[in-house]
């Protein structure tokens, strides 16, 4: 299996230092083991949580963002090691420096390799990392180091990180993952077998994803996902973006304000969606209006959220998108989607299932072709 | 609370706790304990179970917990509600002092209630988070039985984590 020789590899590269301070760790404790124990007060209280076995306690510490975790080690020496080996791990670096320090940054990187390289229970469930200081190569081999732990969950937010190429290229071939959250300003490039066939919940944030070929090798190696978000992403030079997806009930794109756009190009304006989800539910978009008549299917969608950047130049566009979601019951619009809706319905088809729509303006003028079009509504709410 | 030991005509069991007191409890209560679940699957379940390691405090704790979300998941109200109901009940169903927290923990780890597993950690770790480690180990009456040295090692290991 690659994941044992890699997870032997990485021990090695990681591991020496440990022996030293295991070495230190036990004669330590055999002096401790020489001195007379202190008696026990008898009307004292028992220390009722020392005594809950390890598995609860590390439960317990695993609700907390890993940092706090870490300082119960210095409770007492039943509690001195039980941080190591957590279930959930969720590190993140700017919760704990408030300025940059150098040593500071070496032990946390240290503490984050040792927690997953190291740990003496196995499998990994939830591991996060929000980092802006730890080096990328030793980024790439903490998350080689979870998915040898069978992580199920991976949540990465390299903030001000450009490098490209920081994540490894198991992380795409990785078996057990569930959940997988990436957030950062880099180009993604992904290799030719792209193998995540458990993958249920793919966010990607701040991505750029360039090339035809990287984003289709990606979505073609999770097509079962049941979740997909993407933020601010830009496309590069795709003409296309193919979103087909059996099992899709979630879909959310976003690009985000204008702002993002200027920092790479506008190149997602030209951009055409295909969306291809017989299965989705919940549907959000907020950005240009994009080529929508190549929208296949949206039979199965029960709540929508359509807004768009600018004010829309053609109609024809966005009134095919409206035409194919008329089974939704819940509509959220906004004013420009909101002006394609009531100015052109008379070739619109009637939204017969609709009875909630959310509005961030409303004229009461609008409202006989609002009801034209949706002649079940039953509340309308404006949002200030 | 009932020592009767007549089966009525709906299913019930009979918990004992540490401490010797019997629980009457239907059977919709009863299979929110992982462990007499799994008897009951197994054909193994007999009317009269016995609990080792819960005394008859914590017992009490626990049924009324299992009662009040077997009475609100089966009450035919919107899923919503129900949530919201379950999620004050919890709050307050919380609302103890330290040690009676642990040993639901406990109690939850031992019968597998899930759900009452979850929430007692998360409660702890909630208190654990907001104290100082001075705090904490009174809180628990932790004893602290690091050197001198020893502890400053510790604390130096993880000196990013203390700021």
């Amino acid at each position: 299996m690659w994941e044992e020789n890699l997870r032997a590899q990485l021990r090695s590269r990681y591991a020496p230092r440990r022996r030293r301070r295991q070495d230190s760790g036990s004669s330590k404790a055999s002096k401790r083991a020489r001195k007379t124990p202190i008696p026990a007060d008898d009307y004292a209280d028992p220390d009722r949580i020392s005594s809950l076995p390890d598995t609860v306690l590390r439960h317990i510490l695993s609700f907390l963002d890993t940092k706090y975790a870490v300082v119960t080690s210095v409770l007492s020496t039943r509690w001195k090691d039980l941080c190591i080996s957590l279930p959930n791990i969720v590190l993140d670096d700017s919760l704990t420096f408030k300025k940059r320090k150098k040593n500071f940054e070496k032990a946390f990187e240290k503490f984050a390799c040792r927690q997953i390289l190291l740990r003496n229970v196995p499998n990994i469930n939830r591991f996060r990392l929000k980092s802006n200081f730890i080096e990328d190569s030793t980024i790439g081999d903490i998350v080689c180091a979870a998915i040898c732990c069978k992580v199920k969950e991976i949540d990465l937010w390299v903030g001000d990180s450009t490098t490209v190429g920081i994540l490894p290229l198991e992380l795409f071939i990785c078996n057990s993952l569930v959940v997988l959250k990436l957030r950062a300003v880099v180009e993604l490039y992904v290799w030719e077998s792209v193998s995540l066939p458990n993958l249920k919940v793919l966010h990607l944030t701040d991505f750029m994803l360039d090339g035809d070929r990287s984003m289709s090798r990606l979505f073609r190696g999770c097509k079962f996902v049941e979740e997909l978000c993407l933020s601010r992403c830009s496309f590069g030079n795709n003409k296309v973006l193919n979103l087909s997806f059996p099992l899709l009930r979630k879909l959310s794109i976003d690009y985000g304000d204008g702002n993002f756009m200027d920092f790479f190009d506008d190149s997602n304006s030209k951009c055409k969606l295909i969306i291809d989800t017989p299965n989705l539910e919940f549907f959000e978009y907020h950005g240009h209006e994009n080529e929508f008549h190549l929208v296949k299917n949206l039979n199965s969608l029960v709540r929508a959220k359509i807004s768009f950047i600018t004010k829309v130049k053609n109609w024809e566009n966005v009134s095919e998108l409206f035409n194919k979601m008329h089974g939704v019951k819940s509509l959220y619009l906004s004013d420009s989607a909101l002006e394609v809706m009531y100015s052109n319905c008379s070739s619109l088809s009637v939204f017969e299932a609709l009875t909630f729509l959310e509005l961030s303006v409303f004229d009461i003028r609008i409202l006989p072709n609002v009801l034209e079009i949706a002649p079940q509504l039953k509340e309308i709410v404006i949002h200030k | 609370m009932s020592s009767s030991t007549e089966l009525t005509e709906k299913k019930v069991f009979l918990l004992k706790s540490l401490d010797g007191v019997i629980f009457e409890v239907e059977e919709s209560v009863a299979v929110q304990l992982e462990v007499i679940r799994e008897l009951i699957e197994g054909d193994c379940a007999r009317p009269f179970i016995s609990l080792y390691n819960v005394t008859s405090e914590i017992l009490a704790l626990v049924i009324e917990y299992c009662k009040h979300h077997a009475e609100t998941c089966s009450g035919g109200t919107s899923a919503t509600i129900a949530d919201e109901d379950l999620k004050t009940f919890d709050n307050e169903f919380m609302n103890v002092d330290e040690n009676i927290l642990l040993e639901l923990c406990s109690a939850a780890d031992y019968l597998d209630i899930k759900s009452l597993f979850e929430l007692t950690c998360r409660t702890l770790a909630s208190l654990i988070k907001d104290r100082t480690i001075i705090e904490v180990r009174k809180m628990f009456n932790v004893e602290n039985d690091f050197s001198v040295v020893e502890e400053k090692a510790v604390r130096k290991e993880f000196a990013w984590a203390f700021k």
